[in-house]
């Protein structure tokens, strides 16, 4: 309400000031109008007054001319008689018709004018001629009069207030003696006064008859303060009249010894002014005044037009809004509900499917027909492809759905890559495929990105690869791409694929034809993930094929290097000044192992296959390290050294390269003066350390053994068990349940203590209690999940052991990372067989996905 | 309160644990009526809790279920109502015969 009442005041204010505005033009303008309609009464007054104005000081100077002239008469003949005298003034007179009359009175100097002027001459009009009144002079007893007889030399324009004619006199007093008067005798004697007699009435003669103005005479005599008023007529005015304006103009008559001032003044009438003019100038004004007006209240109409505009826009939005608050919270809990689902679905699936998996690995341990044996197999194998494929449609859907987000963490590419490559060892010796992974010098090993996804992609390939390869060999290499991408290529020599396929294997299910999935097993989602988790890398993925001869999967993808410093830096390891024979019937595994020592410093020479390397070393060089491949298809690495042995040639060290385990052969290697054995694929560090030990100066009863493959390592040991529940008595229940099962087991109280155990120690399996003090089984889970990330760790399977096995609890174990769950109170069956099912599961996961 | 015998069926493999179980069952009783004493409804609490957590596992749901109860009955602080409970207890761990199989 505030801000209307402000906006009132202010419109008020502004139509005020406005109004003023026009108001004040208006008044100019009528200003300038009326005086402009006064002009032709200013100009008409101007003639008027002007024309009156001479016609009387004309006729008042003539007068005194006359005077003058008189008097210069009388002074040449004072003995004038009255005949004389009557005819020069009634010539004056008639000249002068408003002349009333002329006066002689010779008086002695001394004697003052009195009433007595005996020998005056006077002649009146209207007067009878010849009347010489001696006696009374005019104007006696007037003090001026007496003045002027006493100066005796002077002018003056006296009235006679008694006189009721308006009489104006001109005095002069005549001097005595003549310029001419030779003897300077004054003849005072003959002095007197003339004067003659001003009808005022008369004095405007023809000019003014009209009676249209105001006259006012005054005579000023110097010497004398103030005026002596003459004449005051009035104009005359029609009664009723509106009087507007005064037109004065303001005259005097300057003579030696006094003047006479002329005041003719004019009051002008509404009726004669010139009203048209002002009438105009009032209708402008008016006019202008309220187009004044409009214009403001146009303006002040529209800005409140504008201003409810503005409100109903504002609520618009704000409605608006409101919707789209609406909408967004709705796509979001559309989303939301989609993941949910997600999550719920892929724990709702891998349950069973676990269960299935556990059982039938259960079965095959006990005591079967082999027609059970069979039908085992093939549920087992079903129970397999059926995981693999709930997880690939999950993973796929998770990012079609742009629910995948890679990670973007520092990780060292060559220990992604060759784990990956470890992964298949075993598979592809079994199938005698050399597998060999290649990193290209240049290519800086601390990488910024997703390691896992890039892991399921090199492995996805690698599987392929290794599916449809029956001979040869498999090689992964990494070089660099275009503008700091990287370039992995997976190259096998299997059995190919037709050009039209080349494409359309990358879309979903679709393998190259039907027979291949009941053949060689698989999805057909395998290569659709991978092209979109390079894409999401932003990389491509293609295929390069020739039937017969093998395909070569190349791929593109934005790793950047990361700091120095990020991630694990790789020990530099000098080789210089040795030099080393590589031995391996397959040339990618020879020049990958040749350019790893060769960037170390080393001297390498190759030879492909036993026999070249016979002939190589029959001469007198021979190498400080010979490496040898144990499985060559001519003559093996075993003979190789045997034979060299016999011949004599001594090398400082031997290693052997095996893709299988020699373990078994650690008398055999000792015998042959083997320091130390590898495991292919041949990991770049793992090459470099072995062969700076063995160069280093290793006993040679003393045969270092490479470390095993993580795969290999768990298939020999016992199972370990992290069991975290913080009541005691479960505990003892849960280890007595396991009692009779070669697993170790662990315990911690509450999940603190588990996280801490956790990372000192490698686990299989957790089974993680969820209500527990201290760090609950959800927070431990989460603790222990992205301490797993921050290493790149494979995960390990958490079992959450959970009182309330409701939805809402249940998901919120999945959510915070467990593999599944077990309600309490937990049967020793289920226990073992989720167990079971948990490390399988993980194992097979590992090998089995793909395609 | 009856006097005839509670029977709990055990898994063998338990065997040997059971004792042990018992007489921790035992300590947990004299540890709630300590507790009661001094009002302690923390400790009762977290005693029932314990007690509802561990009974299943071994088979003896009865004693889930005080436990249970006197967890709740402790949150309340509904101490004449615990003390009921802690009796319930005891009475069970008396009358309890344990059967395997």
């Amino acid at each position: 309400m505030v801000r209307a009442a402000e906006s009132q005041s202010a419109r008020w204010f502004i139509y005020g000031v406005t109004l003023s505005l026009g108001i004040a033009f208006s008044v100019v303008l009528l200003f300038v109008a009326w005086n402009n309609a006064l002009d032709r009464n200013r100009r008409d007054f101007s003639l008027e007054s002007v024309a009156l104005e001479n016609a009387i000081f004309g006729n008042v100077r003539a007068a005194q001319y006359a005077l003058e002239s008189l008097e210069a008469f009388l002074a040449v003949k004072p003995d004038l008689d009255q005949d004389e005298f009557s005819a020069i003034a009634r010539a004056l007179l008639t000249q002068h018709p408003y002349l009333l009359g002329v006066v002689y009175c010779p008086t002695a100097a001394a004697s003052t004018p009195s009433e007595n002027c005996p020998r005056g001459r006077q002649v009146m009009r209207g007067d009878s001629e010849g009347d010489a009144v001696p006696g009374r002079f005019p104007l006696a007893g007037n003090p001026e009069l007496e003045n002027l007889v006493a100066r005796s030399n002077g002018a003056a324009a006296l009235a006679d207030p008694g006189d009721p004619r308006h009489t104006l006199w001109l005095v002069q007093s005549l001097t005595a003696g003549t310029p001419e008067g030779a003897s300077g005798e004054s003849r005072a004697a003959d002095a007197g006064l003339a004067a003659v007699a001003l009808g005022i009435n008369q004095l405007p003669g023809s000019a003014g008859h009209g009676s249209s103005v105001s006259i006012t005479l005054s005579s000023d005599l110097a010497g004398l303060g103030g005026r002596q008023p003459l004449l005051a007529r009035l104009q005359e005015q029609a009664p009723g009249q509106w009087m507007v304006a005064d037109l004065v103009k303001e005259g005097a008559l300057q003579f030696p010894l006094y003047s006479i001032h002329l005041r003719i003044s004019r009051s002008v009438a509404w009726r004669e002014v010139d009203r048209d003019l002002v009438y105009t100038a009032l209708l402008i004004g008016v006019g202008v005044t309220l187009l004044l007006i409009a214009l403001v209240r146009t303006r002040d109409l529209q800005a409140r037009e504008l201003r409810e505009r503005n409100v109903v826009i504002e609520q618009k939005v704000v409605e608006q809004t409101k919707e789209l608050a609406l909408a967004r919270d709705a796509a979001l809990d559309a989303s939301r509900v989609k993941s949910e689902f997600l999550a719920s679905m892929s724990h709702e699936i891998r349950t069973p499917l676990n269960a299935i998996i556990g059982m039938s690995e259960l079965l095959t341990e006990t005591p079967l027909t082999s027609e059970q044996k069979k039908y085992i197999d093939v549920f087992r194998k079903a129970g397999d492809t059926l995981l693999s494929l709930v997880n690939d449609i999950l993973d796929l859907s998770k990012i079609e759905a742009r629910q995948v987000q890679l990670e973007s963490i520092d990780f060292d590419l060559f220990e992604t890559l060759e784990e990956s490559a470890d992964i298949y060892a075993l598979k592809a010796s079994e199938k005698d495929v050399e597998l060999v992974c290649r990193i290209d010098p240049d290519v800086e090993p601390v990488r910024r990105g997703d390691p896992a996804r890039l892991r399921q992609i090199v492995l996805n390939l690698i599987s392929n690869a290794l599916k449809f390869t029956e001979r040869g060999e498999i090689v992964l290499q990494v070089s660099p791409g275009e503008a700091g991408s990287l370039l992995f290529s997976v190259r096998d020599s299997g059995i190919g694929i037709p050009p039209d396929k080349l494409e359309a294997i990358f879309t979903s299910f679709t393998q190259v034809d039907s027979s291949i999935t009941r053949k060689y097993g698989g999805t057909g989602l395998g290569l659709t993930i991978s092209r979109r988790l390079v894409e999401l890398m932003q990389g491509r993925i293609w295929v390069e094929s020739r039937l017969g001869e093998g395909s070569t999967f190349r791929f593109t993808a934005e790793l950047p290097q990361a700091g120095a410093g990020a991630g694990r830096q790789a020990e530099r390891v000098e080789l210089g000044g040795f030099s080393v024979m590589v031995v391996d019937d397959n040339a990618a595994s020879l020049e990958n192992i040749a350019s790893h020592l060769r960037n170390s410093g080393a001297a390498v020479t190759g030879a492909v296959g036993a026999a070249e390397a016979v002939q190589a070393l029959g001469g007198t060089a021979v190498p400080d390290l010979l490496v040898v491949d144990c499985r060559m298809p001519e003559r093996g690495g075993f003979d190789l050294v045997a034979e060299l042995r016999q011949k004599g040639v001594r090398c400082r060290a031997i290693m052997m390269l095996s893709a299988t385990d020699l373990n078994r052969h650690i008398s055999k290697l000792k015998n042959l003066g083997i320091s130390a054995y590898l495991l292919k694929p041949v990991k770049r560090a793992e090459l470099l350390h072995q062969v700076r030990d063995v160069l280093g100066g290793q006993q040679a009863d003393q045969v270092a053994a490479a470390p095993a493959t993580k795969s290999e390592e768990r298939a020999t040991r016992p199972l370990r068990i992290l069991l975290v529940e913080d009541n005691p008595d479960n505990r003892l229940l849960v280890r007595s349940y396991l009692k009779k099962l070669p697993w170790e087991v662990d315990e911690a109280e509450n999940g603190q203590i588990a996280l801490d155990k956790f990372r000192n120690a490698n686990y299989d399996v957790v089974l993680m209690d969820v209500q527990m003090p201290v760090m609950d089984g959800h927070a431990a889970t989460q603790a222990i999940r992205r301490w797993e990330a921050e290493g790149q760790r494979v995960a390990t399977p958490i079992i959450a052991l959970t009182a309330h096995a409701i939805k809402e609890e249940i998901d919120k174990c999945m959510t915070s990372g467990c593999s599944a769950y077990l309600s309490k109170p937990v049967k020793k069956a289920v226990l073992v067989d989720a167990i079971q099912a948990a490390v399988t599961t993980r194992m097979s996961g590992q090998a089995a996905s793909g395609a | 309160m009856a006097t005839d015998k509670i029977i709990v069926t055990v898994d063998p493999d338990l065997e040997e644990l059971i004792p042990g179980f018992l007489e921790n069952r035992g300590k947990d009783v004299k540890m709630l009526r300590e507790a009661l004493a001094k009002s302690d409804c923390r400790a009762m609490q977290s005693i029932g809790h314990s007690l509802k957590g561990v009974g299943g596992g071994y088979g003896f749901s009865g004693l889930s279920e005080l436990g249970a109860q006197i967890e709740s009955a402790a949150k309340t602080g509904d101490v004449q109502g615990l003390a009921g409970h802690i009796d319930r207890v005891a009475d069970y761990l008396q009358r309890v015969q344990v059967v395997y199989g």
